[in-house]
């Protein structure tokens, strides 16, 4: 089975193609490729980190959480291929319990988690600078993003 | 001379009551060569409006301490866990109820029941710090 999806980065010209190939039955390991003429430098830590966590078993957590679902990693690339320019640091990507994505950055007073969680009907990205914390849902969040993205350059990753 | 006994299931939890939080380092960033846990450590059970914890105060009774919850629980791959705290009364303040739910494995288990949206699980990241950062060493 392939999903095959489109990746334009907000800040440059080139796009880029991701495909995933899930085992029949979206069972992991599945592979993700690229491709493009010219990767961001974000995609090779955010593709590496993603082949690690889709190696997740059920019960990875001791738990009974699910492996990571599918749709909510294609739906967090997108949404990195949409909002993120071509130096924007890679995110810190972990699992949920349910199965869902989270993504997060932080530099200094800002603090960026992005949720993808179909399950639950989680879908949002929260922003804190400082006191202020905003949210959006992950659809209308381009803008919100881009209020702080200049200020996550040379960002560390999210504690 | 009898085994030590905790307090009974229906006992109230204090709201000075350390929570005992078990997390993997998946769920962790790696920060200045250290682990630091993300707010996705602290959800609820797939499935569930339950986070389980270990309470502070039965361990205590029972002559136990949080550094032996990855071993014991996790024996497996104990290194891969990690024990972060949270206040009785700092998870209250986010409308969650704690429950007392020993289980056979662990008599010292507890719930965390109330729903958990992210930014909940934020704040109450906010709100926990390491006791037992995992021993795996970090890449």
């Amino acid at each position: 089975m392939a999903i095959a999806f489109n990746i334009q980065t907000s800040s440059s010209l080139q796009n880029y193609r991701a495909i995933y190939y899930p085992a029949p039955g979206w069972t992991p390991p599945w592979s993700i490729h690229v491709n493009g003429p010219a990767e961001p430098a974000w995609w090779e830590p955010v593709s590496q980190r993603l082949d690690e966590l889709t190696q997740l078993r059920p019960d990875w957590d001791g738990r009974r959480s699910p492996p990571l679902n599918p749709g909510d990693i294609v739906a967090a690339i997108r949404f990195l291929s949409e909002v993120m320019r071509a130096d924007t640091p890679a995110p810190w990507i972990g699992p949920l319990s349910s199965g869902g994505v989270q993504l997060a950055w932080r530099h200094g007073d800002v603090e960026v988690e992005a949720v993808f969680d179909q399950s639950r009907g989680e879908l949002e990205l929260l922003v804190a600078d400082g006191e202020d914390e905003r949210e959006e849902p992950i659809d209308t969040a381009g803008p919100l993003f881009a209020s702080v993205v200049d200020r996550l350059h040379a960002a560390e990753l999210a504690t | 001379m009898s085994e030590p006994q905790g307090p009974s299931d229906d006992a109230p939890v204090g709201d000075e009551v350390a929570l005992y939080r078990l997390i993997p380092t998946a769920q962790c960033d790696v920060v200045d060569g250290e682990w630091a846990f993300q707010s996705a450590a602290f959800d609820n059970t797939s499935g569930t409006d339950e986070m389980s914890i270990v309470l502070g105060d039965t361990l205590q009774l029972l002559e136990r301490v949080p550094d032996d919850l990855p071993e014991r629980i996790f024996g497996g791959d104990p290194d891969r866990w990690g024990v972060a705290v949270l206040s009785a009364s700092a998870v209250r303040a986010e409308d969650q109820d704690i429950r007392r739910s020993p289980v056979a494995e662990e008599p010292a288990h507890g719930d965390v029941v109330g729903p958990k949206g992210s930014k909940r699980r934020r704040r109450l990241k906010k709100s926990a710090e390491w006791v037992v950062p995992p021993t795996l060493r970090p890449d």
